[in-house]
């Protein structure tokens, strides 16, 4: 027999043992060792925080009094966890990618981070969620006193409304202690997480032990115990109709959208891999829990006196056949259902009260202040402890204040449809690219004002708003209106009724609305960003969320989108204008009015407007998930841009490789023709000295002039000869750099003289008129004299070889310009074709089928090459007539400025 | 009266010491140095041989033969073709226009004397 | 097949992989099928007699038989995760 005081020292004592498993699960993952911590396992139990105490000590009584209409409230979420590859699996990515915190955070994250539908899913699930902590309350106030009734004087226990007060007092410290330790980027909470499993395990076992106890200890087996049940007390002909269907639904979409089912499944998630597990894990978790609901129901209508409360069977059952161990496991499981819920409940509420309504007003308040992120951690911090203590008092002041009237099952119920209004924005959000914010908003609110009105305010009976009378009349007498039969839909059961009608607003509103608007840039990046989690890139894991905004941030936000250098430009410009010559400038509105200009530039206005203000205050959205933005944003921009520039970048390399090749094959016949040229050079040559000498050789009987004219043609092609192989030799040295240069002050004039000189013997014999302006020749340059000779030497020599004319002349023009000289050597002959006009350098180029007498094409290249290394230019003039070359050279400096002077 | 020879060949010393040797040997010779001026110095001419350069001014050695061997009285004159450069697609180019002979330059001068001798003994 | 690395092992996973998806998106169907449609009205009547009620029998064998096909389907794509990690 356990007395009252006991009984708090049991409770206070595995509150402890909680505490410590808590605290070192804390440890471990502090210090990185998570090891099983992490397991599918953990995670899976941790999903059971679904079972509260309304499933410990309700479903028994939803069994005693609705038959087999339990069941459904466990097969919805086992679908959809047997489903898991639809839904859960995508929840699940784009948490993590997104690094969601709270369902209203995806939410309102998902329609291009609206503050407006963060908030709205915040109240909705505060509403939806204080009933259900008070129903925790309740059931935990129930049992205690069940449990105590029995052994003590009633004098001696508490009041329910005290009871609960210690146990929401209670739970309020323990949750604020492991829930709010930290704030961590993506919300994660080992130590409570593994408590939880702790719990999960507790209550999974006491139910077992009591149904096992009630089949095989007081029954004697399935069959005996079921023995005496009926179909009408399954209830088969009733349930198993819409309300079935309703509840099955609404138990599937609670385990998606209640908030702290979001907060183990999704938030709390460490591997993807887990959900595998748990897609079989959490409905065998779920099958074992009902197993022994309908025969601990059967023991308890039976055993039980009439009038007893069905939904303290678990307790009572054991206690009234003596088993008080097992009466203390079974209350200690449900202790543990209530707890477990009303944490996770608590952390995860508190967490979407701060992040969306306490900091908005926080950063609102503080607008001009510098925010260093110290001090935003601090409220935060303080926001979630005081958010937590505001539920559970919610929650008591609720327990309170409806005086622990009405069946649990049908609060709980309650609460699912009120989050199901959530389903349409969410399963549109992350399946329908269409989706909008102002359709989510419309139909959100639209669900959740026909939920209040057809479900929520009449489960009050009348104590709240809505009267008594116009519940059963509808407002002002109008029965069209009625609460529980609208527009005259009546014959339905309430529950089944509020879940159409309020389904059907909110779908209808949520799709019309988002067809009719058109989403914002933020909002069509977010949706791609959901629709396509599975295809977008992922980011890489470990960054802290930040809600500071400092220049820093902005620094890097402006960096992402207008590049480093743009960024660095126009921050260290506004800088300079507010006087500082060095660092980051502040962040004043000034200048974050010209950034966001600047931003819009590249993003549009929309878009800069929401991440500068976001970024700026004003908003929840961490800098993070906006530099996510910005670079989804910025590689989508240069994601285009680049494939552009790719397409034309290919082109440019194709056309340049088909020029390449043409080149190359043309170089290579080039070649060919060459070598075949120079074989030709070489051998003409040759072909004189071996006759000659053969001649000399075998005509002992030559005369002595003959003798001496041959042995003068031998050495003369021998000199050939020589010549050639010099200008090959001569090119190949020059081409290698090899080459020794003399750098003298030279005269333009002496140097045309020796050219002139040099070609003489060639133009013997001719009628070639040399036309030449010596007074203009006056300039000196720096160069090698015979180098520079051997230019012109070349350029006379082939103006006298190929300018062939009836009156040929020569033509030496010298022009200065700037600190350049133009020297222009031009015949009146045929000329050169345009498209031969670069050919005429290359080596051994033949144009035509002209033979180069005296020379293999050698002479050109050989020139070009010089006056390149004497820091000019030799090129071919387009000209009418014939062909000119210009040499340009660079005039001495010396030279010109003594002439100056 | 000796067999006349036309050298075409516009390399002087080459044309000079062809013509001393074949002069030497007994026959009559006559040089020209441009291809464009060949077939008309042929027809006027009407030698009993022709040694033909290949790389000529104005018009090529191949051109020259080519025309040659197209018809008229002289088509079936034995042609001995002289090239610099030697290479085996010259050497079937000038077979296939129908060329007695092909040399390759430096040539002997023996060598010259006996082609020449054996194309006069088949001719 | 006597190379499981080319290309007819990689078209051998890739349908093994689609055929494991359209078995996981096909399970919820058939289990809403069973579980909340007409279909659990077959059972309503026949509990009649002794022993447990056939519409519970019923229920909690699809129950099971839904949890059954869900591990092994589990086990297939964890078995493939580690297939392709390794």
């Amino acid at each position: 027999m356990l007395s009252w005081n006991a009984l708090i020292w049991v409770c206070i004592l595995y509150v402890s043992f909680l505490f410590l498993i808590a605290f070192w699960a804390e440890r471990r993952a502090a210090r990185g060792a998570l090891g099983w911590l992490r397991s599918p396992v953990v995670y899976t139990l941790s999903i059971s925080v679904y079972c509260t105490a309304w499933t410990f000590y309700g479903a028994v009584g939803s069994a005693a009094r609705n038959g087999l209409e339990f069941v459904a409230i466990y097969t919805g979420p086992t679908l959809v966890f047997i489903g898991w590859w639809w839904v859960l699996r995508k929840l699940v990515r784009i948490g993590r990618v997104q690094r969601t915190t709270s369902i209203a955070d995806l939410i309102s994250s998902r329609y291009g981070k609206s503050p407006a539908l963060g908030v709205a899913v915040t109240l909705l699930a505060v509403i939806a969620t204080t009933p259900y902590i008070a129903l925790q309350l309740q059931s935990l106030t129930l049992s205690f006193s069940a449990f105590s009734a029995s052994v003590e004087q009633a004098e001696q226990i508490p009041t329910a409304g005290v009871t609960a007060f210690w146990i929401a007092a209670g739970l309020a410290l323990f949750t604020i202690l492991f829930g709010t330790r930290n704030v961590d980027a993506n919300e994660r909470h080992h130590g409570v997480v593994t408590a939880i499993a702790v719990e999960a395990v507790v209550k999974l076992v006491a139910l077992l032990s009591v149904g096992i106890f009630v089949v095989w200890g007081v029954s004697s087996g399935p069959a005996d115990a079921f023995s005496g049940i009926t179909a009408e007390a399954l209830r088969t002909d009733e349930i198993f109709g819409p309300r079935w269907v309703a509840i099955t639904f609404l138990s599937a979409s609670a385990i998606i959208c209640l908030p702290r089912m979001f907060q183990v499944t999704v938030v709390e998630n460490v591997d993807e891999r887990h959900l595998a597990t748990a897609s079989w894990a959490f409905p065998l978790y779920l099958f074992l829990m009902c197993l022994f609901v309908l025969p601990i129901a059967i023991a308890g209508q039976t055993l039980l006196p009439e009038g007893a409360n069905p939904d303290l069977y678990v307790l009572s059952v054991p206690l009234a056949e003596g088993r008080n161990t097992l009466a203390l496991l079974a209350f200690l499981g449900g202790f543990s259902s209530a707890t477990s819920m009303v944490i996770v409940a608590a952390i995860a509420l508190s967490t979407m009260v701060s992040n969306h309504i306490v900091m908005p007003l926080w950063l609102a308040t503080r607008q001009d202040d510098t925010k260093t992120s110290g001090d935003v951690r601090s409220v935060l911090l303080l926001s979630r402890r005081i958010s937590i203590g505001g539920m559970l008092l919610l929650g008591y002041l609720y327990f309170r204040f409806t005086g622990g009237t009405g069946a649990l099952a049908s609060i709980g119920l309650i609460a699912f449809a009120g989050v199901a209004q959530v389903l349409p924005g969410l399963i549109g959000g992350i399946f329908w690219r269409g989706a909008t914010k102002a359709g989510a908003l419309s139909g959100l609110a639209a669900g959740f004002i026909v939920w209040a009105y057809t479900l929520f305010l009449p489960s009050f009976e009348g104590s709240l708003l809505v009267s008594a009378a116009a519940i059963a009349e509808g407002p002002f007498g109008i029965s069209a209106l009625r609460p529980q039969a609208l527009f005259g839909l009546s014959g339905f059961d309430p529950l089944v009724h509020s879940l159409f009608w309020s389904m059907a607003v909110n779908i209808f509103a949520f799709m019309i609305v988002s067809v009719l608007t058109v989403p914002g840039q933020l909002e069509r990046i977010q949706g791609a960003q959901f629709v396509d989690v599975f295809r977008m890139s992922e980011d890489g894991p470990g960054v802290v969320v930040q809600r500071s905004a400092t220049s820093e941030d902005l620094f890097t936000l402006a960096q992402r989108i207008l590049g480093p250098n743009h960024a660095h430009r126009l921050f260290s410009a506004a800088a300079m204008e507010q006087g500082k010559n060095s660092g980051l400038p502040d962040p004043t509105d000034g200048f974050i009015q010209q950034l966001e200009r600047e931003l819009a530039g590249s993003v549009g206005a929309a878009s800069a407007h929401a991440m500068v203000s976001q970024i700026a205050g004003g908003g929840t959205v961490s800098v993070t998930d906006l530099m996510q933005i910005a670079d989804e944003t910025a590689q989508i921009m240069t994601y285009s841009q680049r494939l552009e520039r790719q397409s034309r970048e290919l082109e440019e390399t194709a056309r340049q490789l088909r020029l390449a090749n043409t080149r190359l094959t043309e170089i290579s016949a080039q070649k060919d023709a060459f070598l075949s040229q120079v074989s030709h050079e070489l051998r003409t040559p040759m072909t004189s000295v071996r006759s000659f000498a053969e001649i000399l050789r075998d005509t002992p009987d030559l005369d002595a002039a003959h003798t001496r004219r041959f042995l003068k043609i031998i050495h003369d092609e021998s000199e050939r000869l020589t010549r050639l192989l010099d200008e090959i030799l001569d090119l190949s040295f020059l081409e290698s750099g090899r080459m020794s240069w003399r750098r003298d002050e030279v005269s333009l004039t002496e140097v045309i003289d020796r050219a002139l000189a040099s070609t003489e013997g060639l133009r013997d014999g001719t009628n070639i008129v040399i036309h030449r302006d010596r007074a203009s020749e006056d300039v000196i340059v720096t160069a090698d004299f015979d180098r520079l000779a051997q230019v012109f030497i070349n350029l006379l020599s082939n103006a006298v070889k190929y300018g062939k004319a009836d009156a040929p002349e020569i033509r030496i023009a010298v022009t200065r310009f700037g600190g350049k000289v133009h020297v222009d050597v031009s015949d009146n002959g045929p000329g050169i074709p345009m498209h031969d006009s670069e050919r005429v350098f290359e080596k051994f180029a033949r144009l035509g089928e002209i033979t180069l007498a005296g020379g293999a094409g050698l002479g050109l290249p050989i020139s070009r090459e010089i006056i390149h290394n004497l820091g000019g230019s030799l090129d071919l003039l387009p000209v009418p007539v014939g062909a000119t070359f210009r040499v340009t050279l660079p005039v001495s400096e010396t030279a010109s400025l003594s002439a100056r002077a | 009266m000796g067999k006349r020879i036309l050298i075409v060949e516009d390399e002087p010393h080459i044309a000079e010491s062809l013509s001393f040797i074949l002069d030497r040997a007994g026959y009559d010779v006559a040089a020209l140095d441009d291809g464009a001026q060949a077939l008309d110095q042929i027809r006027k001419s009407s030698p009993d041989l022709i040694i033909l350069d290949v790389m000529l001014p104005n018009r090529s050695g191949f051109d020259i033969l080519r025309d040659l061997r197209a018809g008229g009285p002289h088509a079936g004159l034995p042609v001995l073709m002289l090239t610099a450069k030697g290479q085996a697609r010259d050497r079937s180019a000038a077979e296939d226009l129908g060329a007695s002979r092909f040399m390759t330059k430096p040539f002997s001068n023996a060598e010259i004397l006996d082609t020449v001798s054996e194309l006069m003994a088949g001719g | 097949m006597d190379d499981p690395g080319g290309d007819s092992g990689l078209a051998e996973r890739q349908h093994r992989q689609r055929r494991l998806q359209d078995a996981a998106l096909l399970l919820p169907l058939v289990g809403a099928f069973f579980l909340i449609s007409p279909v659990i009205l077959i059972f309503r009547d026949s509990s009649g007699g002794e022993g447990v009620p056939a519409v519970v029998v019923y229920l909690f064998s699809v129950w099971l038989g839904l949890i059954v096909a869900a591990a092994l389907l589990s086990r297939s794509f964890l078995r493939q995760d580690t297939h392709e990690d390794g």
